[in-house]
């Protein structure tokens, strides 16, 4: 086999895992925008959606749709404490130490979740069957399609909350000037509150719907919060457009990375991107409104 | 109507207001003058909850207000028209005021709404724009606009002529006073004392923190101190 007949397989692995960066990146941006904070503990999200369902589902003998509901419930509800308990109490504080309070959080998440549900990989069933379809003679697994539905689904849910909805622009002008939303009744800890609870909802969606084709054990948070960073600084951090493009950029060019480099080098490949970005091109593919480009 | 009591408003340790008391009745309108640094936008500030207070006490319509959140302080009545205007840029004029609305259900906001346009049609006309492509008056309009909407029964005004060109600042002040005949009652803080004090019934004289001055505006507008102080006019360097 050489490296070239490997590629649709690996195009259509890469789309899947960029869509879980993409909603990743998502959860970061959703916050970011609301409060200037860069959550760390939003890789623990995914985590805990796929682990939580699959201690219902298994653990509870709960139907599988159930479970999953209920899991992304509980992980709102963290969303929400990590915000009450860490990030509120250090509202005052520079950006830097709520920063590393949420490296703090996800550490205390990932090592709980470890003692409560173990340490052994979890995998979820499929939605629909195992049985690949065949698209243009490429076989795809159906829970691909349901990540890439999911996905889009989200992304249409999101654009409506914050473009459609009077929610949505109190957050944005919230962060955009926070005197005057104070002075107009706006509550900034509650539209951060809020923000977390949103970034908690669709990380657990994408746990959920991830877990049936990846592996995912107590410790998967951390890689894949990173990832969803480097996606978010890739595609322009703090746009949304920028979040959902670098997340699949990632996803493919990181898949793809195994048809010509040893597979174990994979997860260096984002972190090489990173570094790249980083010298070359800060503000990322689409431009961030929070990066100056004069200072580089 | 608002009464603020011995108030003391330090920034870190140093004092910024030092035990000011003022009183604002139903149906006046009340300037705040003095020089730059004297310590008037810390006390409106300090009205909306923004900042807090070291010492004193403020009420409005006969309750404590001392301790509450800034939106609860909307809520009771306060709207506050901050220095600098701080509109949302990235939203449209229309998203601007309807967020001034934000504390109120959706049905109540068309008659504001209305009585905004009517005050300021310009907005009316830019309603889709977005709100940081407007000249500077027209965002000062949509500022005091936006805080209208919050249908407020005290006015706060924090130096809203600033930087504006002076045919801007009669049509605004003109707004001012047919506000205040529709029943608003209204506390202006001005470096402009000749504007303020023309519409005002009383006046406050604020200086590096201290209240050093108070009384009827037409009073206020001949003592020495203001001339001196203000209209380059009398006074000692004359």
């Amino acid at each position: 086999m050489t490296p070239w007949s490997l590629i649709p397989h690996l195009l259509t692995s890469g789309i899947t895992i960029g869509a879980i960066y993409a909603l990743v990146a998502l959860g970061f941006v959703t916050i970011y925008r609301a409060s200037q904070i860069i959550n760390f503990a939003q890789g623990e999200f995914v985590m805990l959606g796929g682990i939580i369902t699959f201690f219902f589902l298994r653990g509870g003998g709960i139907p599988y749709p159930l479970a999953a509901l209920l899991a992304v419930i509980l992980v709102i509800i963290i969303g929400l404490l990590l915000q009450v308990l860490v990030v509120y109490p250090l509202r005052k504080a520079s950006v830097l130490i709520p920063l590393m309070a949420t490296l703090g959080a996800s550490i205390f998440l990932s090592n709980t979740s470890g003692l409560i549900f173990g340490t052994l990989p979890k995998v979820l069933p499929p939605f629909s069957g195992e049985r690949p379809l065949e698209i243009g003679g490429i076989p795809i697994a159906p829970q691909s399609l349901w990540v890439l539905g999911a996905t889009f689904l989200l992304l249409i849910t999101l654009y409506i909350l914050s473009h459609r909805m009077l929610l949505g622009k109190a957050m944005e002008a919230s962060s955009t000037d926070p005197l005057g939303a104070e002075l107009v009744g706006i509550s900034r800890n509650l539209m951060v509150l809020v923000a977390f609870g949103v970034s908690a909802g669709v990380g657990a969606l994408a746990g959920i719907f991830i877990t049936p084709i990846f592996y995912t054990s107590y410790n998967s948070g951390t890689l894949l919060g990173l990832k969803g960073f480097v996606a978010a600084v890739l595609g322009g951090w703090g746009k949304n457009g920028g979040a959902v493009l670098g997340g699949f950029t990632l996803g493919i060019v990181e898949s793809m990375s195994v048809a010509f480099i040893p597979s174990g080098y994979k997860d260096a490949v984002a972190f090489v991107i990173l570094l790249l970005i980083l010298y070359i091109r800060p503000k990322g593919i689409l431009g961030s409104p929070f990066i100056d480009s004069r200072r580089w | 109507m608002l009464k603020v009591k011995e108030l003391t408003v330090c920034y870190g340790r140093l004092p910024a207001l030092k035990e000011v008391s003022l009183e604002v009745q139903e149906g006046e309108v009340v300037s705040l003058i003095g020089p730059n640094g004297a310590g008037k936008t810390t006390l409106l500030l300090t009205i909306s909850g923004i900042l807090e207070r070291t010492e004193g006490r403020i009420s409005f319509r006969g309750e404590d207000i001392t301790d509450l959140n800034p939106h609860q302080i909307v809520t009771k009545g306060i709207g506050h028209v901050p220095q600098g205007r701080h509109i949302f840029p990235t939203l449209s004029v229309l998203d601007n005021l309807l967020l001034g609305g934000y504390r109120k259900r959706r049905g109540d906001i068309t008659d504001d709404l209305e009585w905004v346009y009517h005050l300021f049609p310009i907005l009316d006309d830019r309603g889709h724009q977005r709100a940081g492509t407007l000249s500077g008056g027209e965002q000062q309009m949509l500022a005091i606009g936006r805080a209208l909407m919050t249908r407020p029964t005290l006015l706060l005004l924090d130096e809203p002529s600033l930087g504006l060109a002076p045919g801007v600042t009669e049509d605004i002040f003109s707004a001012f006073e047919e506000m205040n005949k529709r029943g608003l009652t209204i506390l202006i803080v001005e470096q402009e004392a000749r504007f303020s004090l023309a519409i005002s019934h009383r006046g406050y004289l604020l200086r590096s923190g201290w209240l050093i001055k108070e009384g009827p505006a037409a009073e206020l507008r001949e003592s020495q101190e203001v001339k001196s102080l203000y209209l380059g006019q009398g006074g000692k360097r004359a």
